[in-house]
């Protein structure tokens, strides 16, 4: 059934006005979560890094993790509905705008991470005064710092459509601050042909950078591990599979956001079983690729004999036994086999089988830091057992939560702010002669 | 006559008894802090002199620099950048000698103020494998020639001088420890707190003793180019009672532990020099002669130490055959 | 009896003064022992180096002590005194005697030597004594059928001011180096007073090939420590420090990165200029409609 903007407008009009007690009562919990976190920053400046898990040996722990994981998700909205967008295909445009989202907002909060646990935050702006371009680490400040700009002009070009027609909406009920911002940010659009055509030459050559960058500044990032001699870390592999990696559990964190949203804004109308069942599709073959990949760097490193390969293998299967299943297996299987069999395919079966490759991915990246640090060339001998095994403290973890719950609270917030489905995307006129899926 | 003078000196002490106490506790410590280095001619700007007795029986007060060479110059970190001319330092250990006396380690703690949690010398108990036997292996920063540590380095914190000592500015180190998994061989050590040692904060800094230590940022053995300049030994060097440690400039082909010297080139073709895990690239400035015709065994490296030390070494499989826990105390 | 005599004042000295200050009965019992070591050295035409090391062994760790008086005394019919020699940072007091100083000798020759420090409320006072008869040794580089040598004549001076053969005593012939002196040979001085020794070949010198010869005498029983040393053109010229100037580990990049990065960056945030002229455009544009 086609609706009208008009339509649309008024359906989705109740979403940006006045938050329910329910949204209060989440957004509560977030902001408590982050307090915490800021208070086991506070505790982390005061006592200095000995009160984290981190010792001279396993030099990057909870912290790196989290980095990676997020700027991973961050690959979901970049890579799909840039893929998407250039493809023309007609199922992306209720949960566009979601993915355009997560980018940036976990693009956001990804490199805060590294504030964390750098030892001298106070001396950062170093890495743009005194930059030395032969570091893996510096390429990934110039790549992160492209990737931004990048994103968040894609997501401001899908924006200025729907400024314009909430501006132009009289019914709404926002307060004035709201309105002169539409207004503002809407850029005169008024849709005329000219307008629209510079519009959508502008989305397209965003949605093949954006594509481009994502591609590029995670496999910088996998070079910063993939550079160093460590066994565990000196694997050609690493770029390819920090990517598909990335936009695997960026699409598990589709799934679930296209869960809570269609719950919360009641969107059963506009976000079908058919979404879910598409971008499950996409998850599954996202899966078999990372598991592909998984198996091929394991498998390798175990079939030969070097000495630092073995114990590293030892490791991970003595001391990370259940994370290494959880990763390897569990992440790759049971989301496979939710998507693979007709009979399974539920949306909230679904959203389960994203919500375990979630998980599942965050200790794989967890496994792919610590235990290598754990196994040097030249074997740990102390008896400080901080020294020998990481294990993360309560300072680590408030920050993780506190990481959690921004991205909530942003994404909370970006709801308010504009609608969640795109209403010029779903009144775009279909150009059915360029589909390609 | 001894009689006389040691009266004549307890008279004396006995004279200077009373009031005598601040100065001897300024004395004690500065015998104590060994005197806070970089406090010299240059500094105070008060100019040391010698004694010289000249022929017609005078006795003139020279100044120091005229004769001796200028001791102590103040490196700041410009200068530190560049290496001592003309030098190309190597240290060759020899592990045949090596009984984990460890006072090199003590001497490097002591020397360059460093806290109890970060080491910049460390000594391993190596087996390379099941038939061969164990060694004591010391392993100070290998100021390798191709250093990953400093390609990684993200700010140009650490970087490797023209006499191939590699060092770590800290007022540059933004304490990102991307450097630290650069090395293969664990050199690096981090400042995990604010560093528990007694050092005047006002001491200018300067990256070739790094001294006062920064919280946050990134240390390791410097091979001690505050007593290179003076033509001593690193303190490793000068420290090891069993003459372990040789030092030298390559290009004057010469090395020395204090006791001994040699010619670099013999000493590595008579011993059978080698450089550890040389298949890595990193292209080492430290050089091993390996274990043969030991004059003790390597038990002995174990059994001497105090408890709080041998516990580090408690879980290596030599050690838990060799000295096995009595469960059952009779 | 003079003794008995200075005792008793003393005794009473030591009572009062204790009554009066505890501190100097708890410095009594805390007072260390200093080790102090003595070096007086020959070094050719130069002089005498006299040179006194104060220190403390304590915890397996030897502690320098600075700021310290050390005297020297030589002889011991005459006596000529050096004083007021302050120890350094590293616990080394030194001192110089030109040469065409009369050194006081004894009767067979020997010349006593002696450092004294006189103690503080923390150190016990510690002397140290060397004695030895007084030796000149001097170098000459020759070439013996081609081949380089080193010739060493080595003499005692006896109490007469008279020189006699060193002979049957050992000489140390070695070369200069950064931290320490690299030994060539250890010759024994012959009936004539002289022996030789071969010169390495390709020996590292300075940049053209200078090398420092010293011949010395250390810590001989008899004579104590001496040396001469000297300059010969015989060995090669040292090898220049290689620099590298790009590279991974450098400061400066490989020039070859600094390309590709600055062609990939333009290409990335040229089609982000693209895009905000657009959007400019499009703001721009509308706005003139409007006016229009």
């Amino acid at each position: 059934m086609e609706k009208s903007a008009n339509d649309l407008l008024k359906e989705f009009a109740p979403q940006l006005e006045n938050p329910t007690k329910k949204w209060w009562l989440i957004f509560g919990i977030m902001v408590i979560l982050f307090i915490f976190g800021i208070y086991g920053l506070i505790y982390q400046i005061r006592y200095g890094h000995i009160v984290t898990g981190m010792r001279d040996h396993v030099v990057w722990g909870v912290y790196i993790v989290n980095f990676i994981f997020f700027m991973g998700l961050s690959y979901a909205g970049a890579i799909i509905s840039g893929a998407l967008h250039l493809m023309k295909t007609d199922w992306r445009k209720p949960i566009m705008r979601m993915g355009e989202l997560i980018t940036v907002i976990s693009l956001l909060i990804g490199p805060c991470f590294i504030i964390f646990c750098v030892g001298r935050f106070d001396r950062l702006h170093y890495l743009i005064i005194y930059p030395r371009i032969q570091s893996p680490i510096t390429w990934d400040v110039i790549a992160i710092m492209t990737d931004i700009v990048g994103c968040l002009l894609f997501l401001y070009l899908s924006f200025i459509e729907d400024f314009a027609k909430l501006r132009d909406y009289k019914e709404l009920n926002v307060p004035n601050w709201k309105k002169k911002m539409y207004t503002f940010l809407a850029l005169n659009y008024k849709g005329t042909p000219e307008q629209e055509k510079r519009l959508k030459q502008s989305k397209n050559v965003m949605a093949a950078m954006v594509i481009a960058i994502a591609i590029i500044v995670y496999s910088v990032l996998a070079w910063i591990f993939g550079v160093t001699l460590q066994p565990g870390w000196h694997s050609t592999i690493f770029g390819p599979y920090f990517v598909i990696a990335a936009v695997y559990s960026g699409t598990g964190l589709l799934i679930i956001l296209m869960w809570f949203y269609r719950k919360f804004f009641h969107l059963e109308e506009y976000i079908t079983k058919k979404h879910f069942v598409n971008i499950g599709i996409l998850l599954f073959i996202l899966g078999a690729f990372y598991g592909y990949f998984t198996f091929s760097d394991y498998l390798t490193k175990w079939y030969g004999s070097v000495r630092m390969d073995k114990l590293l293998i030892d490791m991970l299967f003595k001391n990370y036994f259940w994370e290494f299943v959880v990763a390897n297996y569990i992440g790759v299987i049971v989301p496979m086999v939710i998507l693979g069999f007709k009979r399974f395919r539920t949306i909230n079966a679904i959203t389960i089988g994203a919500f375990i490759t979630l998980i599942s991915l965050w200790f794989n990246r967890f496994l792919i830091v610590v235990p290598t640090l754990e196994t040097p060339f030249l074997p740990i001998q102390d008896n400080r057992m901080a020294w020998i095994k990481y294990a993360p403290t309560w300072v680590e973890i408030s920050l993780f939560t506190a990481g959690v719950s921004v991205f909530v609270i942003l994404m909370m917030l970006a709801a308010k702010f504009i609608p969640i489905v795109s209403i010029s995307e779903m009144t775009e006129k279909q150009d059915k002669e360029n589909i390609i899926i | 006559m001894k009689n006389d003078e040691s009266k004549n000196t307890r008279r004396r002490f006995l004279k200077l008894g009373i009031g005598a106490g601040a100065a001897s506790l300024a004395g004690f410590a500065g015998a104590k802090m060994g005197a806070s280095e970089n406090n010299t001619e240059e500094k105070s700007g008060i100019k040391e002199t010698i004694k010289v007795l000249t022929p017609d029986g005078k006795l003139v007060e020279v100044e120091k620099t005229s004769i001796l060479p200028a001791k102590d110059v103040f490196i700041d970190r410009i200068k530190a950048q560049e290496g001592i001319a003309g030098r190309k330092f190597v240290m060759v250990i020899d592990l045949a000698k090596c009984k984990n006396a460890r006072k090199c380690i003590d001497a490097c703690q002591e020397g360059h103020k460093l806290p109890t949690d970060h080491e910049w010398m460390k000594l391993y108990l190596l087996k390379d494998s099941d038939a061969t036997a164990p060694y004591w292996f010391p392993k100070p920063c290998y100021h390798c020639d191709n250093p990953l540590c400093v390609s990684v380095c993200p700010v140009g914190a650490t970087y490797k001088r023209s006499d191939g000592i590699v060092l770590v500015d800290t007022e540059r180190c933004i304490g990102c420890k991307f450097c630290m998994t650069g090395c293969p061989y664990s050199a690096r050590v981090f400042h995990w707190k604010k560093p528990d040692v007694v050092v005047d904060e006002n001491t200018p800094y300067s990256p070739e003793t790094n001294i006062p230590p920064k919280e946050g940022t990134v240390g390791k053995c410097v091979f001690c180019p505050d007593k290179l300049r003076n033509n001593e030994l690193p303190r490793c060097a000068t420290a090891c009672p069993m003459g372990v440690i040789y030092f030298g400039d390559m290009l004057e082909d010469s090395v020395t532990n204090g006791t001994e010297t040699v010619r670099f080139s013999e000493l590595l073709r008579d011993r059978g020099g080698y450089r550890y895990k040389e298949e890595l690239g990193t292209e080492p400035s430290v050089y091993y002669l390996p274990p043969t015709q030991r004059q003790f065994p390597w038990e002995r490296g174990y059994e001497s130490l105090p408890d709080s030390i041998k516990s580090r070494y408690e879980n290596i499989d030599v050690i838990k055959e060799t000295f096995p826990k009595d469960n059952n105390p009779a | 009896m003079r003794k008995k005599l200075s005792l008793l004042p003393t005794i009473t000295i030591i009572f009062l003064l204790s009554a009066f200050n505890s501190n100097a009965q708890d410095s009594i019992a805390e007072k260390k022992a200093p080790d102090l070591t003595f070096v007086f050295k020959k070094i050719g035409e130069k002089g005498f180096e006299l040179k006194a090391r104060l220190s403390l062994f304590e915890n397996r760790i030897d502690f320098p002590i600075s700021g310290e008086k050390i005297k020297f005394i030589l002889g011991s019919d005459s006596i000529i005194t050096i004083d007021g020699n302050i120890t350094d940072k590293d616990g080394y007091a030194i001192a110089f005697i030109n040469p065409g100083v009369k050194l006081p000798k004894n009767q067979e020759g020997i010349i006593v030597g002696r450092a004294d420090f006189e103690g503080n409320m923390l150190y016990e006072p510690v002397q140290a004594e060397v004695s030895f008869i007084e030796t000149k040794i001097s170098l000459e580089f020759l070439l013996v059928d081609t081949i380089k040598t080193v010739k060493v004549t080595a003499s005692k001076i006896n109490k007469d001011d008279t020189e006699s053969p060193l002979t049957g005593e050992t000489v140390t012939i070695s070369i200069q180096r950064m931290f320490s002196r690299l030994p060539i040979s250890d010759v024994t001085i012959g009936d004539d007073g002289t022996a030789t020794a071969e010169f390495p070949l390709k020996i590292p010198g300075d940049s053209l090939g200078n090398v420092d010869v010293v011949a010395f005498i250390a810590e001989n029983e008899i004579y104590g420590n001496s040396e001469s040393s000297d300059t010969i053109k015989w060995g090669i010229p040292k090898q220049e420090v290689l620099i590298t100037h790009r590279a991974l580990w450098t400061q400066i990049a490989p020039m070859w990165m600094i390309v590709s990065l600055t062609i990939l960056l333009i290409g990335v945030w040229a089609h982000y200029l693209y895009v905000i002229i657009q959007l400019i455009l499009v703001r721009n544009k509308n706005k003139q409609l409007k006016l229009e």
